[in-house]
């Protein structure tokens, strides 16, 4: 936004919100809600799964054809930002990368995406590659410190290390926790409790039950824990790192390379299959599997 | 506004505003400078003519003996991407066929047009159906065919391929065709073999470095011999990212900076040395709590679990301290990691199975 | 009306009705055999008796503008005329014209195959069907028992008039039990096998052996072929009745479920050559199946993947052991695997639930050899799927959230893991129930149902870059409320829907 501020001014600012509908070759009707203002235009293509390639292109192809209005004070480009970009499908991608060059002209497209390793290198050679480290801990504490001060609150430094600690790196996750915080407990205390979300209490909770107990009984139990996260639209894929956290800080340390590979291994089946839950599942399964024989293993030793 | 309003209608895209247009004065910006335009260096370098391309010194030969006069085969141009495939064509058909006489000529298609079967019969043929005179207008000779550029041919399904093979038969008095692609082997049969095959090799370093000082000269772009180099390194022969890539880093420093190494890793996404030193002496403690940490400081800086991988794998490779087996064991899940990001594994797990099974080997195996 | 249904098993009640006159010269003893009172109907006697009770109701006391109506349901048969399904507004219509001023009663005969089982709630929604104060009776499929009777009694009639040569029980038997309750099939059927040829019958005879080999005979309470779960041999034979021309007995989903959970293995010294394993995979040894999982799965019409996952519902009750489990999952998430690329997905489909079948067969460590009984697994109740509602609800709530939060730049990721669940922390009290217009997330043991209303559609158009920690202000376009009334008694949807593994 910031960027898009300095090329066009505050003009940039008035957005809108959009429906638009594509129809793709099979005259399936999409929809994708964008937010433009007069100079730009954002979208997230991952939004209408496999019919991605069509929108990217339409888009595209729509903003590129429109011309700018008054050339004369403006930047002869329109701005098409996509988000999400390491989700876009192979064959979206591929589209993409020859219909960037041909709207050059009139538009430039602004990608954004967690990693690269995603993007195709027809892509990436194509492109401008700012890479955007997260901010230091010592930075999200600084910025906290700021947020603070112009909403009148006066924050410990003590906290604000801790939750800059707590948010690995993430600024917005950081500035929700103070905010938590404040609604806890205000004026601040440096020894204050930082919550997690529940998601993440909840999680904690799984795992220690897997610990406890490895009986199908008990993974029958946590099938039904790892439905509810489910419901709750926490991506599988962030459910099972979680776990993988838990379990890990749960578990001895011969045992944590291979809990790792089959982390590794079923979040890999988890991206290519399509039943989530199984995936899941089978990692718990495994995990139990293993933290039973190193149990059963250590008692042998005993006698 | 109501212009604006009318400019979205006017377009075949059918727009549905939710919500009733805030309205919307830009005539108070009027701070915005008019600024030069701009074209990327990468289009405003592209070779002009055959002879400009560089380093691919057959396909040149061939092409040049077809400018003075000789016929023109179907061509097929494969090779990693930033070689010139695009440009050599481009350029050759623009030599043939003069300023003019270029765009009834050249007909170009590439994956983002609609390439169905149906396309590529209907389109090609219409094109196809006119003879072509073997004069210019302006009097000169020039070849009596028309050229047809399918780009990106591996991403057309083999489908539309089998329809391409008739069709290129068919039209073979009028028409050439030429299609470029990544990998060869993603095209079928019946068609290569009915083409030239060109392999464009990726572009040698003295090559690179003299096109990429040109450029520095003609931009007015200091650069540091070391930056140079590292540039050449990470583009790997693509010409196209070398190029792209010192734009922004010259973009980054300015106009009288010159463009060191350091900028040049941080904008290509390279990892610096000291960050796979650390990844390396970490999976010697054999603590899996501070691997732990080193993934998410590397996920946190930004780097690309690939970018990491191929790096690692270059270190990994030359490391004199281990054994061929455990380098072996260390490549092998390399292979399988790699598998996996490309399918969209999650690359916190990725990168921490990886260097969880090289600490393994590192302080356990043998 | 409604074609009259020449379905022996209902005819009764359109004879009462109309007295239809008996088909005499038809050739096919289907028609031939009409039932003509009720004596000689193969239906229930409490079924036909309900009927009839309702048909003198209604018959007596017409009230004025409200003639009765009757659905009759039961399995098999063709129903209504199928231009209904496309206009189903239409025949509410004229449903309700009838009502108001019709003067007999009106009786549907509706098939419901377990396929098209929802074709009656679509044609007789529940709105409609008290309006008009339908009644419904759902038939039962005829016994094996009745149905033997019956075709004892065409035989019997059949010989009288010598026509063709007499079938032995045993088959008429074996008719009985492969028609699955279908009368007008089993008849046909009969016909088929008195009209063979000897060369055909040796098909039948064939047969009779596989009866043979069943112990109980004919004493024994007779079950349709494919239904029994605890009796593999009569699955056996289920198989080869089908050869006969009768109804294909296709299994419902649960008993083939059941199947493949109760499974069963063989005696290996009945097999020639039935491979041994080398020493160092000894521990994978098994003996023969008696079952073929392909052809369970096969019979139930239903794709692999949807089977997988009724698999997955299941399984947990049948493993003893952790090992087991992990065992089996492995072979789950590769089924799963198999299935999802696109491209392959039609051939590799069939091999997903192969390899998910056979791998919890495979994976079942208590039953590794013939005669290994698995303790401890009487009858269980099998599970629907959970997998389909939590995703429907999962997309419910995230397509919620989304076009709550719709002007912010938020991806659905982003949103959910992050920001609604730290809003709850954040608002706990915020509550304003004059925007408050729908409660957007069922709240389970996480407190996550937040909602927030964008105040007015002249504030979409103008939505700010989002500023959190304005938000509190309550200045911004938006306003939170919290709906802290949590249900958490509230478990998942389909858990405790159970299925009887015995239909009938």
């Amino acid at each position: 936004m910031c960027v898009l501020r300095e090329l066009y001014g505050a003009g940039v600012e008035k957005l809108r919100i959009e429906h638009n509908s594509f129809t793709t070759p099979s005259n399936k009707k999409l929809e994708i809600v964008t937010i433009s203002s007069n100079y730009h235009i954002e979208v997230n293509p991952s939004d209408v799964g496999i019919h991605d390639r069509v929108v990217v292109q339409e888009m595209i192809k729509n903003v590129a054809q429109v011309n700018q209005l008054d050339t004369s004070s403006q930047k002869d480009f329109k701005v098409v930002v996509l988000t999400e970009v390491d989700r876009l499908s192979r064959d979206a991608q591929h589209a993409l990368r020859r219909t960037m060059e041909k709207y050059m002209a009139t538009c430039r497209l602004i990608l954004v995406c967690n990693s690269t390793s995603k993007v195709i290198p027809a892509i990436r050679s194509r492109c401008l590659g700012i890479r955007v480290a997260a901010p230091s801990q010592e930075e999200i504490a600084q910025i906290l410190h700021n947020v603070c001060k112009k909403e009148g609150l006066n924050l410990p430094s003590e906290l604000a290390k801790r939750i800059a600690e707590k948010s690995q790196g993430n600024l917005r996750r950081a500035i929700l926790m103070c905010e938590a915080c404040r609604v806890q407990q205000y004026p601040f205390s440096a020894d204050q409790q930082v919550s997690d979300p529940d998601w993440e209490l909840f999680l904690r909770e799984t795992a220690t039950m897997i610990v406890q107990e490895q009986s199908p009984r008990r993974l029958l139990e946590v099938r039904g824990r790892l439905y509810e996260l489910l419901t709750h639209c926490i991506p599988p894929d962030v459910v099972m790192r979680g776990l993988l956290q838990e379990l890990l800080s749960n578990c001895d340390g011969v045992l944590k390379p291979e809990v790792v590979q089959s982390a590794a291994h079923f979040e890999h089946r988890l991206q290519c299959g399509q039943k989530a839950i199984y995936h899941l599942e089978a990692f718990v399964a495994r995990f139990m599997a293993i933290y039973k024989r190193f149990l059963e293993e250590g008692i042998a030793d005993l006698f | 506004m109501e212009a604006f309003l009318k400019g979205s209608t006017a377009s075949s895209q059918t727009k549905k505003a939710s919500a009733p247009l805030a309205s919307t004065s830009k005539k108070d910006n009027k701070d915005v400078q008019q600024s030069p335009k701009h074209i990327p260096w990468v289009e405003k370098y592209r070779p002009r003519t055959v002879e400009d391309v560089a380093h691919q010194d057959e396909v040149v030969a061939v092409l040049r003996k077809i400018l003075t006069g000789s016929d023109l085969p179907n061509l097929l141009f494969y090779g990693p991407p930033g070689t010139g495939k695009t440009s050599t064509i481009l350029a050759a058909a623009r030599s043939l066929f003069g300023h003019d006489l270029y765009r009834s000529r050249v007909l170009e298609l590439n994956a983002s047009d609609e390439r169905g079967i149906n396309v590529i019969r209907e389109k090609v043929k219409s094109f196809a159906q006119f003879t072509a005179s073997n004069t210019r207008p302006d009097g000169k000779p020039c070849p009596p065919y028309k050229i047809v550029i399918l780009d990106e041919a591996d991403s057309m399904t083999s489908a539309a391929q089998a329809a391409l093979r008739r069709t290129m038969e068919k039209e073979t008095k009028t028409t050439r065709f030429c299609l470029i692609c990544n990998y060869v082997s993603r095209i079928i049969e019946p068609i290569t073999s009915r083409c030239a095959k060109f392999r464009f090799k990726p572009l040698a370093e003295t090559v690179m470095s003299e096109r990429l000082k040109h450029i520095c000269k003609e931009e007015k772009v200091q650069i540091v011999e070391s930056a140079l180099e590292t540039l050449m390194h990470v583009s790997d022969g693509d010409m196209r990212r070398a190029v792209m890539y010192l734009q922004s880093a010259s973009r980054l420093c300015g106009q009288d900076e010159p463009v060191t190494e350091n900028i040049i890793m941080d904008i290509t996404g390279v990892m610096p040395d000291e960050m796979l030193d650390l990844v390396l002496k970490t999976c010697h403690s054999d603590s899996y709590e501070k691997l732990d940490l080193v993934v998410k400081q590397i996920i946190r800086e930004g780097y690309a679990a690939s970018q990491v991988l191929s790096q690692l794998h270059d270190r990994v490779v030359n490391m004199e301290d281990i054994t061929d087996r455990q380098k072996s064991a260390i490549c092998e899940k390399m292979g399988e990691v790699d598998k996996c990001l490309t399918d969209g594994a999650d690359e916190y797990l990725q990168m921490i199975a990886l260097f969880s099974v090289i600490m393994q080997q590192l302080c356990h195996g043998e | 009306m409604f074609p009259a249904h020449k379905l022996p098993t209902r005819v009764k009640t359109e004879a009462q009705r109309r007295k239809l006159k008996s088909a005499l010269n038809s050739e096919l003893w289907s028609e031939k055999y009409q039932p003509k009172n009720k004596e000689e109907l193969a239906v229930h006697k409490k079924k036909a008796e309900e009927i009839l009770i309702w048909l003198k109701n209604n018959i007596t006391n017409v009230a004025k503008h409200s003639a009765p109506i009757l659905l009759l349901t039961g399995p098999s048969g063709i129903g209504i005329p199928y231009a209904f399904y496309k206009d189903q507004s239409s025949l509410h219509e004229i449903l309700r014209k009838y009502h108001f001023c019709g003067r007999c009663p009106l009786v549907f005969v509706l098939s419901d195959t377990s396929s098209s089982g929802s074709s009656i709630l679509r044609l007789f929604p529940k709105h409609i069907m008290e309006e008009l104060k339908i009644e419904t009776i759902s038939m039962n499929p005829v016994a094996p028992t009745m149905m033997v009777k019956v075709l004892n009694r065409i035989i019997s009639q059949e010989a009288k008039m010598g026509s063709s040569s007499v079938p032995s029980a045993q088959v008429v038997e074996s008719i009985a039990m492969s028609s699955g309750g279908d009368v007008r099939a089993a008849v046909n059927a009969l016909q088929f096998a008195c009209r063979c040829d000897t060369a055909d019958l040796s098909k039948i005879k064939s047969l009779q052996k596989a009866l043979k080999k069943e112990p109980s005979g004919s004493k024994k309470r007779l079950k349709y072929g494919g239904l029994s779960q605890r009796d593999s041999e009569s699955n056996e034979q289920s198989g080869q009745t089908v050869i006969i021309g009768a109804k294909d007995t296709t299994c419902f989903l649960f008993h083939a479920l059941g199947k493949i959970f109760y499974f069963k293995r063989a005696d290996p010294h009945d097999a020639a050559n039935h491979p041994s394993l080398p020493a160092h995979i000894k521990q994978h040894e098994r003996d023969p199946l008696m079952l073929i999982p392909e052809e369970v799965v096969e019979k139930t019409q239903v794709s692999g993947d949807y089977f997988n996952t009724f698999l997955h519902q299941n399984y947990l009750e049948f493993l003893s052991t952790v090992e087991d489990v992990e065992r089996f999952l492995e072979y789950l998430s590769d089924a799963d695997t198999l299935s999802s690329q696109y491209t392959t997905r039609g051939d590799l489909l069939d091999y997903s639930v192969s390899v998910a079948t056979r791998g919890f067969i495979h994976s079942d460590s208590a039953c590794c050899h013939h005669g290994d009984s698995r303790k401890g697994y009487g009858w269980r109740p099998l599970h629907k799927s959970q997998w389909f509602s939590v995703q429907k609800q999962s997309d419910l709530s995230r397509s919620t959230a989304v076009t709550l939060f719709q002007g912010y730049h938020w991806d659905p990721e982003i949103l959910l893991t992050e920001l609604v669940p730290f809003i709850g922390l954040i608002n706990p009290t915020l509550h304003d129930p004059g925007i408050l217009i729908s409660m957007w997330m069922r709240s389970g043991l996480e407190r996550l149902d937040e909602k927030e209303i964008l105040e007015g559609e002249e504030e979409c158009s103008e939505v700010r870059v989002p500023d959190i920690e304005q938000k509190n202000e309550a200045n911004t376009a938006s306003a939170l409320s919290t709906d802290t009334e949590a249900d958490s008694g509230d478990t998942l949807p389909g858990s405790q829907t159970k299925h009887k593994c015995c239909a009938r």
